[in-house]
C-alpha cells in the first residue's frame, strides 16, 4: 500500500520536475531558412547573425517580430534601423541598458516626455564635455561600488543569459 | 458455535473439575502444551511488530512509514521550487522581450541608454 502510494507520488512528481525543466529549457529554435517570409522581412537587418544566435536571443527576436504588425509606421521604422546595433551590443552592455531603461521608466511623465530633448542638448555640448561627464559617470559608479560591495544593482543578473 | 464459544465451554467443564479418562487428560496435557508453546513465540512477534509499527519501521526493519513523512514534503518542495523558477524564467524572458521591443522603438536612440554621459547629464538637468 505503502509503496504503491510511493510510486504514484514519485510519477507525479517526476513529471511535474520534466515539466517545469522543460519548460524552462528553451525549445530549439528555427534556423534562418526555417523562418516564415513575413519573419525573414521584419527581422532582415538580423539575417547574417540569425544561424549564430542562441535559442534565447531567437525566441526573443520572434516575439519582437509577432508584435511588429501591430507597432506604428514610426515604431516599425526605428525598431528596423535600430535591430543590428541592438543585436551587436555586447550582452552586459545590452544588460545594463535596460536597467538605465527601466530607470528612465519611472521618472514622472513631465520628465519622461522632455527626454529627447534632453538627450537633444546632451548632443550639443561638446565632445570633451561629454567625455568628462562619462569619466564623472565612471567614477561614481566605482565608488559606489567599492562602497556597496557586495554587487551593485546595475551588474547584470546572472540568469538573463545572453538576451 | 464458534471455535471461541467451544473453547470457553470446555474450559468452564474443565475448572468444575470433570473426572476424565487418564488418555483424554494426556490428550489435553498434549494439547495446552502445545498451545503456550505457541504462544511463546507468536507473543514476542507480535508485540515487535506493533513496535515497530508505532515507530513507523516495517516488518523487515526498513522505514516505509518513515519514508512519506519525510521524503515527500521534501520532493514537493523541491518540485515546488522547480515550477517557480522555471515560471520565474519564462516571465524575465517575456520582461526582456517587452524592454527591447520598447528601446527599440522608443524616441530615444540606443545610444542615449548606452552613453553613461547622458546619464550624469539627466542626473544634473533632472535632480
Amino acid at each position: 500500500m505503502a509503496k504503491a502510494f510511493l510510486a504514484i507520488v514519485a510519477f507525479a512528481v517526476s513529471t511535474l520536475m520534466a515539466g517545469a525543466s522543460l519548460a524552462a529549457a528553451p525549445k530549439k529554435q528555427p534556423s534562418w531558412n526555417d523562418l516564415s517570409t513575413e519573419q525573414q522581412r521584419t527581422l532582415s537587418p538580423l539575417s547574417s547573425g540569425w544561424d549564430e544566435m542562441d535559442a534565447n536571443q531567437k525566441k526573443k527576436w520572434l516575439g519582437i517580430a509577432k508584435r511588429y504588425p501591430k507597432m506604428k509606421p514610426a515604431a516599425q521604422s526605428n525598431a528596423t534601423k535600430r535591430m543590428q546595433d541592438w543585436a551587436a551590443l555586447p550582452p552586459a552592455e545590452r544588460q545594463a541598458a535596460r536597467e538605465r531603461y527601466r530607470k528612465l521608466e519611472k521618472l514622472p511623465p513631465g520628465k519622461k516626455q522632455s527626454l529627447s530633448q534632453e538627450w537633444e542638448q546632451y548632443n550639443q555640448l561638446p565632445e570633451s564635455e561629454r567625455e568628462l561627464l562619462r569619466e564623472r559617470a565612471s567614477k561614481k559608479r566605482n565608488t559606489s561600488r567599492a562602497v556597496h560591495s557586495p554587487p551593485d544593482s546595475s551588474a547584470p543578473p546572472s540568469n538573463t543569459g545572453s538576451n | 458455535m464458534s471455535e471461541i464459544q467451544f473453547g470457553y465451554k470446555v474450559c468452564k467443564i474443565l475448572n468444575r473439575g470433570a473426572i476424565l479418562k487418564p488418555g483424554v487428560v494426556a490428550r489435553l496435557e498434549a494439547a495446552r502444551e502445545l498451545a503456550t508453546s505457541k504462544q511463546r513465540v507468536a507473543e514476542p512477534h507480535t508485540a515487535q511488530l506493533l513496535v515497530k509499527s508505532a515507530q513507523g519501521f516495517g516488518p523487515r526493519g526498513t522505514p516505509v512509514f518513515l519514508w512519506p513523512r519525510l521524503v515527500l514534503p521534501v520532493v514537493f518542495i523541491i518540485a515546488a521550487f522547480l515550477v517557480i523558477q522555471s515560471w520565474r524564467q519564462v516571465k524575465l524572458a517575456e520582461e526582456i522581450e517587452e524592454i527591447d521591443a520598447a528601446v527599440l522603438t522608443g524616441d530615444l536612440p540606443i545610444d542615449a541608454y548606452t552613453d553613461t554621459g547622458f546619464d550624469a547629464w539627466l542626473k544634473r538637468s533632472l535632480p
